[in-house]
């Protein structure tokens, strides 16, 4: 596929526990091109964090691809990796882990220009002040510590952190659930505002449902290692075709209730089954509220839906004349899901 | 908060809450009051350090002593102030009378011994009934919380349980001694979304089942909006805005309660094809206890403040409809948007 930055093909990330194998990621394909936002929305257990660290290289992969511009990742050793590394760079969930207490923050932001071994002492100094100010800190907060500093600011400096070798793309783990409700907003500004400005991609890892609605551009669900839909249309949410996806969103609390016509919600029952001994066939099948015989036997696997969106449900009727009918009964059509939010972002094509 | 004429079943009067470890106390709770009546449910809620923690561990006077200490204020159950009332008293009322669950309940459960054990101690701690009618109470409570299959999983140690079904495990203790009082504490923060959801329906449930007042503690106004009648909206150790939750929710008055609901991303506004649009920041950050001036805490942050606002510490006063307060000298007026 061409215009991809990141292109990962049928990705497996297993660990052995005990004797068994748990299948952290299981056969995922992921695309993210230059200069938008895609984001991985799961609980707890559905690989979203293991996908992020297996890209960054900071983890075993069992199986597949990962390509960086073309350029295969999987099998490098660190040394052969250490070049492709300022192209990826990764701001973490807890600012408070993430930065070391015995630097300052001046050392901490110079860090991958020395190791990288860019520049001279001094325009690494002025690369610094520099990126401080982009992230909005104050200058002379290169002479402070992490600790002087609040978890909002400290996400800055994090993000000045991964800014420093200007990379193509940027992994965020869950970089503001950490965070209170006034300053998440600051950081979501100062994260769009770095993709206008200097075109960066995010690979935006997330279980937070109102922060992925506001800046992605693809949204890609996963659930027990598997991706269960993904889309690029602001209908994801609205209208869900997977019954993951409906009840995920219909889980997450949301201002509307405020609203006299707001409906309760339907809850799924049960919880995420363990990954070492995940159910046969589609594995939400256990908690699904539509599930057949045959979802118990075979992996429904991923299919288009329109240009831009995929999903893997035996249940979602896709009739050839473009009518869509959900497992609960609700119409669509293909054409009302056509068409991406983003004008810069080209088709995603079918896999 | 409202001056009902009915009695309230807790009734917090100026409670202050101080840190005591450095050399002069610093009020991490300042002047917090409110009611609960029979039945209700208040949410009291604000950003991590405003307090919303420390004044729920005040109401049943488990707080981290002695770094800090509960100095001033009554704390009126049904009358009977538990301010001054004795460690033994304040053991029948722990687990009775008030009950509590907390933020990780794989942590608040004892590790080594098993759920049954616990439940049981619950019960027996308040009713004189026997082990086996006890762990018969034990089984009927877990599967009122749904816990699946609760013969066999009584006899489980809490490490053999997901974080959801120990949330169930705590809610059924807390649930053992009939309390009037059921204090939350982020009962859903730590859980998985659609576990979240499972959790805080139950938490209704039981609420409707048995009468049980709730004290609800969020950092999530989207909880507080969907599980509380009332809502206390703490900043800096005080409570800035209170009311009946919709209410306050629609037409805050509070500058930093219009902030916090303004800025939650709701993805609805972005346009087709369009730009991602910029949320609404408060700026600035949490100011840290003790860095206090004399003014109002919210002021540096304050889109509308004026230079009063900075000299005169604004009090938590009527304002609008009834039952509604506000501790601002400029609120706002109207709905949000």
């Amino acid at each position: 596929m061409s215009g991809a930055l990141l292109s990962c093909r049928d990705v497996a990330v297993e660990f052995r526990v005990g004797g068994k194998v748990l299948r952290a990621v299981d056969g995922v394909d992921l695309d993210v091109e230059p200069a938008t936002t895609v984001a991985v929305v799961g609980e707890s257990g559905c690989g979203k964090s293991t996908l992020a660290r297996a890209i960054m290289g900071l983890g075993p992969v069992s199986r597949g691809s990962i390509k960086l511009e073309g350029k295969e990742l999987v099998g490098l050793t660190p040394r052969q990796l250490r070049p492709l590394r300022p192209a990826v760079q990764m701001v973490f969930q807890n600012p408070f882990g993430s930065l070391n207490p015995r630097l300052t923050v001046g050392r901490i932001v110079e860090e991958p220009l020395f190791v990288q071994g860019i520049g001279e002492r001094a325009s690494r100094r002025a690369r610094v002040r520099e990126l401080l100010e982009m992230v909005g800190l104050d200058a002379g907060s290169e002479q402070q510590f992490p600790h002087q500093f609040s978890g909002g600011q400290r996400q800055r400096i994090a993000i000045a952190r991964a800014l420093a070798l200007s990379p193509k793309l940027i992994v965020c783990d869950e970089p503001v659930s950490a965070l209170d409700v006034s300053v998440q907003a600051q950081v979501l500004n100062l994260l769009v505002r770095l993709q206008r400005d200097l075109g960066i991609a995010y690979l935006f890892i997330s279980h937070d449902l109102s922060v992925v609605r506001h800046l992605a551009h693809r949204t890609v669900v996963m659930y027990l290692g598997r991706i269960v839909a993904r889309s690029s249309h602001r209908s994801f949410w609205k209208a869900p075709l997977h019954p993951y996806v409906l009840a995920l969103r219909d889980a997450t609390p949301t201002m509307d209730v405020l609203d006299d016509a707001a409906k309760p919600a339907t809850l799924v029952e049960g919880e995420v089954p363990s990954a070492l001994d995940p159910p046969s066939g589609c594995r939400f099948s256990t908690r699904c509220p539509y599930v057949l015989d045959h979802c118990r036997a075979v992996y429904p696997e991923l299919r288009a839906v329109s240009d831009v969106e995929s999903v893997a449900c035996h249940r979602v009727e896709i009739a050839s004349d473009g009518r869509i009918r959900t497992p609960w009964g609700v119409e669509t059509s293909v054409a009302e899901r056509s068409g991406t939010r983003a004008t810069r972002l080209e088709p995603v094509p079918a896999l | 908060m409202n001056a009902s004429a009915s009695p309230a079943l807790l009734e917090v009067d100026h409670l202050v809450v101080e840190s005591v470890a450095g050399a002069a106390p610093v009020r991490l709770v300042d002047d917090v009051s409110f009611r609960l009546d029979v039945g209700g449910t208040l949410a009291i809620v604000g950003e991590s350090g405003c307090g919303k923690s420390l004044t729920a561990l005040s109401l049943l006077r488990i707080l981290p002593e002695p770094g800090v200490k509960l100095s001033e204020g009554s704390i009126r159950l049904s009358g009977e102030d538990l301010a001054k009332a004795s460690e033994a008293r304040m053991c029948q009322v722990r687990n009775g009378a008030i009950s509590m669950i907390f933020q990780d309940p794989i942590a608040s459960l004892n590790p080594v011994q098993t759920v049954g054990q616990q439940i049981v101690e619950a019960i027996r701690s308040h009713r004189d009934v026997g082990r086996r009618e006890a762990r018969q109470q034990a089984i009927e409570l877990l599967r009122s919380v749904h816990l699946p299959d609760p013969e066999t999983r009584i006899d489980y140690y809490p490490h053999r349980l997901s974080g959801g079904m120990c949330q169930r495990v705590m809610i059924a203790m807390a649930l053992a001694s009939h309390p009037r009082i059921l204090i939350a504490d982020e009962p859903t923060t730590a859980l998985d979304t659609t576990v979240q959801a499972q959790v805080m329906a139950l938490l209704k449930k039981a609420q409707r089942d048995t009468g049980t007042a709730v004290v609800l503690i969020t950092h999530n106004l989207a909880v507080a909006a969907d599980a509380a009648e009332d809502v206390a909206v703490m900043y800096a150790g005080r409570i800035v805005e209170s009311g009946p939750v919709r209410q306050v929710f629609r037409t805050p008055m509070h500058p930093y309660t219009r902030g916090l609901l303004a800025a939650i991303p709701t993805g609805e506004e972005t346009g087709e094809g369009g730009e991602i649009p910029r949320l609404v920041e408060i700026p600035g950050t949490v100011p840290r206890p003790g860095s206090l001036g004399a003014g109002c805490a919210f002021a540096p942050r304050c889109p509308r403040r004026q230079a009063r606002c900075t000299e005169e510490r604004p009090e938590l006063e009527s304002h609008g409809e009834p039952g509604r307060a506000a501790a601002c000298f400029y609120p706002y007026a109207g709905t949000l948007q």
